[in-house]
């Protein structure tokens, strides 16, 4: 298969699914960009008769992770430089990052509440909720994509929902 | 709750933008050309190992030269005049 047909499958599958991780479009781009290197990368070694789309999916949930942690530590060495130093110009980059075309004017604000919450879960029970919530994938196309047993994906799923519940009436409080 | 998170059903799917096809294959082409082929290695290591080597070789001969000039003869005549 050519690069570029992977590419055009695949581009919305892996451009939304960063776009669910990171809920803003520069991130979601740079996360897509890495994605498709690491394809073009990988695909002599990937074997045509397992699912293309699952192994695209592990690689996009990786990829994001990967960022969101590369992210955190920036942040990180952010503050402690503004510890030391007067120039505070990066501090309020993250204030208002959210930027998520998918979703509607009127539902911006939950959306972005329930997301808030959703960014505080274990990176399993993240993925697991975006998998399920987001992507509409049942619990076997789950388990197929995060290579774990379906009664795994209910536990986590259960176990995702009780911490959603418990930080949203939190933010709430 | 669920109803709650349901509202994440409701995010339509949005199509990337139309350069970023070109952005990646850019991402590529840069990424071929900072890459050094193995072969390449072997022998810049090669090279490496081997001007060490020969470094390491002229310096002991050089220092078994020098540790040659320096050897003291002992002089074994009577200086002194026979009174």
């Amino acid at each position: 298969m050519e690069f570029q047909t992977i590419y055009i499958e695949h581009k919305k599958l892996v451009f939304n699914l960063a776009l669910s991780y990171v809920q803003n479009v520069e991130d979601a781009e740079e996360i897509t960009q890495d994605v498709f290197v690491s394809i073009h990368e990988k695909i002599s070694s990937f074997n045509f008769n397992s699912n293309i789309s699952t192994w695209i999916y592990r690689i996009t949930i990786n990829k994001s992770l990967d960022f969101i942690k590369y992210k955190k530590r920036k942040k990180r060495f952010g503050f402690i430089t503004s510890l030391f130093f007067e120039n505070n110009e990066e501090k309020n980059i993250d204030a208002n990052d959210f930027n998520h075309p998918g979703v509607i004017l009127e539902q911006q604000e939950t959306v972005q509440h329930i997301f808030n919450a959703i960014n505080q879960l274990k990176e399993e029970q993240k993925t697991v909720i975006i998998l399920s919530k987001i992507e509409d994938k049942s619990h076997k196309e789950i388990a197929e994509i995060m290579n774990i047993s379906t009664s795994a994906v209910e536990s986590l799923l259960g176990r995702a929902k009780i911490k959603l519940a418990e930080t949203l009436k939190q933010n709430e409080g | 709750m669920e109803e709650n998170i349901d509202i994440l059903k409701n995010i339509s799917k949005v199509e990337p933008s139309d350069f970023l096809f070109n952005k990646i294959k850019l991402k590529i082409e840069l990424q071929k050309q900072n890459e050094i082929p193995l072969p390449k290695m072997y022998a810049i290591a090669a090279s490496v190992i081997l001007i060490i080597s020969l470094n390491i070789v002229a310096m002991t001969w050089k220092n078994n030269q020098n540790n040659s000039q320096n050897t003291i003869s002992i002089n074994t005549q009577n200086n002194f005049y026979n009174e």
